[in-house]
């Protein structure tokens, strides 16, 4: 965006991009607003828990909440509550939206949130160590190893992990937060019990996004090499270390983009891992509620992700800037 | 994503495409061909046709044999047989929808770099929004309110929604392209707008094409796999690699020979066009082109 250089000021550019994302945001929801009214069905039309409804019934329910409205008065409608910060009522769980989100987002945002530290700093390592030592077997093989760590769908390593660790050996759970008998132990062993069901869908994500990272850590390495400075550091006769600190400050910058875009990307990703793991989050609400044609929910999924995938670019940004007066994109 | 530092360096690629020798990028074409001739030969290499139910009443889920050497599937389907069918319709509803996803991100960011003004600022707000959407999530929204989306459909959506990147990595292509010189001596020759476009930029986007193709393609690919596991990509009894997956998971099912073979089909695919990808991208001089 060349005009956000022009306006000049730190806090007016900030501003500006806060604007935008807001309309980016708002524009993503009303796509989906307009896409869930416009697919077959509502969310009165099908059984509600096998049992059917009555085509009164439904109608009188649909009147409740106003269902029967044209579209454009619905949107205006859930435009305003929106405005209010009201995100709508899950016609599937009986409940505000709010009170789902507030029980499935920190299951969603705490495992996500872990895999990508872990796969941060794991990746930074490994593409870091690669990258001071390009071409050489140990490089290779690392390369290697992590090319086909990226290729592996999440979800099928996941049915890997599970079937081997918790089916095969059981030592580990098969899925869900905490064992049925949780709240009956003691603290320790409370804990023990939440590390222990976290391990498997923690390591799925893990490990693909390390080698993620880690490629791409390794990448922008090799291209900070090629820098003036980094030539004019080496030229002065500084210390290989120093050096080498001087490639990856420079390609620091790029792999805090990536992990900006990653970051959203976690709330959409986690609905395989979620559904193979029993994980009750996010993405496990979001599925159902899809079929159930939860309005408010979905649409509240969605206006989550883009939001995320908003600020994350946005935090990346910032970051980016601060980091490497260069950019001025 | 910062691509401005690595710019500078030449387009022009051709020559280095003829160099010979480069095991990087030779094996993962031998792997394509491979691929492809599998999925073209599926009916005769399948032993028995993908949706045939056993008649003498074996309809269960057994580990491999000498007669199924993948083992079959819950309902006693033979799972060789789908994984080689599946072949063509992971690998076809990827292809087709990668082309159409290059062929509809090239053309809006070319018009975009090349026009500029307000149709560039429109084109690329609209890649904003779109982008912010997470597309697996999308895809799921989309695949689950239109049940039963015929094939043709899925492509369609696999392909609408690969589009973005591609749109703004070409016009960023584009819009560099547009300050060279050869672009001003050929408008200084009264090349029109349309030939300036066409003889002389789109030939220079063929790296970035090409590399976010391949990379396009092994997301498609897994992307598919993974609506087809939850039973909202292609409907049954039609067989794809996720598909199969699907049909063979139950928790604590113990069938391993369903997870493994149709898995190994989509990861030895997404691993050739990833490793397709990065030859190309060492050969178009190191230019980082898609994540």
């Amino acid at each position: 965006m060349p005009d956000a250089r022009s306006t000049g000021g730190r806090r007016q550019r900030i501003i500006a991009r806060l604007l935008q994302s807001l309309v980016v945001v708002w524009a993503a929801a009303t796509l989906t607003f307009a896409l869930m009214r416009l697919a077959p069905g509502d969310p009165y039309s099908r059984p509600l828990d096998g049992a059917g409804l009555s085509k009164a019934a439904a109608d009188a329910l649909r009147a409740q909440r106003g269902l029967d409205q044209p579209m454009l008065v619905q949107y205006v409608r859930w435009l305003g509550l929106l405005a209010r910060g009201n995100l709508g009522w899950s016609t599937m769980q009986q409940r505000p939206v709010a009170h789902v989100l507030r029980e499935a987002l920190p299951r969603t945002i705490g495992l996500m949130s872990l895999a990508l530290v872990t796969s941060l700093a794991a990746g930074m390592a490994l593409g870091t160590w690669q990258g001071s030592r390009v071409g050489t077997v140990g490089d290779e093989a690392a390369s290697t190893v992590s090319l086909v760590v990226y290729s592996l769908p999440e979800f099928w390593l996941g049915m890997l992990l599970l079937q081997l660790f918790a089916q095969e050996l059981q030592w580990l759970p098969a899925g869900g937060i905490v064992a049925p008998t949780h709240e009956y132990l003691p603290f320790g062993e409370r804990l023990q019990d939440r590390a222990r069901h976290l391990v498997l869908p923690w390591l799925t994500l893990s490990l693909v996004g390390t080698a993620l990272f880690s490629r791409f850590q390794r990448a922008s390495m090799r291209e900070a090499w090629r820098e003036a400075h980094v030539r004019t550091a080496r030229a002065k006769g500084l210390p290989p270390w120093r050096v080498r600190w001087h490639a990856w400050r420079t390609a620091l910058t790029p792999v805090i983009g990536l992990a900006g875009l990653t970051f959203p990307s976690l709330l959409g990703g986690a609905v395989l891992v979620e559904r193979l793991f029993a994980w009750p989050g996010m993405g496990h609400a979001t599925v159902a509620a899809v079929s159930a044609r939860d309005y408010d929910l979905v649409t509240a999924a969605v206006l989550l992700g883009s939001a995320m995938t908003v600020v994350g670019t946005l935090l990346a940004d910032l970051l980016q800037r601060r980091l490497d007066p260069r950019v001025a994109t | 994503m910062m691509h401005s530092a690595s710019r500078t360096t030449t387009l022009a690629v051709p020559r280095a495409m003829r160099r010979p020798r480069d095991r990087a990028l030779h094996v993962p074409l031998v792997a394509v061909v491979l691929l492809a001739s599998i999925a073209v030969a599926a009916p005769w290499l399948a032993p028995v046709p993908p949706n045939q139910i056993p008649s003498d009443g074996l309809i269960t889920a057994s580990s491999p044999t000498m007669a199924h050497p993948f083992g079959t599937d819950p309902l006693g389907r033979d799972v060789l047989s789908r994984v080689l069918y599946g072949a063509r319709v992971s690998l076809g509803v990827g292809t087709l929808s990668v082309a159409l996803a290059v062929g509809f991100g090239g053309v809006i960011g070319a018009v975009a770099g090349f026009m500029g003004g307000v149709v560039d600022t429109v084109l690329m707000r609209l890649v904003d929004v779109l982008l912010a959407i997470p597309r697996l999530l999308l895809l799921l929204v989309v695949t689950a309110l239109w049940e039963s989306l015929p094939l043709s459909g899925l492509i369609v959506l696999l392909g609408l929604t690969g589009w973005y990147d591609v749109a703004r990595l070409v016009r960023a292509d584009v819009r560099a392209l547009c300050g060279r010189d050869f672009v001003a001596a050929a408008r200084a020759a009264g090349a029109s707008p349309a030939r300036v476009l066409w003889r002389h930029l789109v030939p220079h986007l063929q790296p970035t094409l090409l590399v976010l193709g391949t990379l396009g393609l092994a997301n498609a690919i897994v992307l598919e796999a993974s609506l087809s596991f939850l039973g909202l990509g292609v409907q049954p009894p039609q067989a794809s690699w996720g598909s199969i997956l699907g049909d063979g998971y139950v928790p604590g099912g113990r069938r391993w020979w369903l997870t493994l073979f149709p898995g190994i089909a989509v990861v030895s695919s997404v691993l050739t066009c990833n490793a397709l990808a990065d030859a190309l991208r060492r050969r178009f001089d190191g230019r980082q082109v898609g994540v």
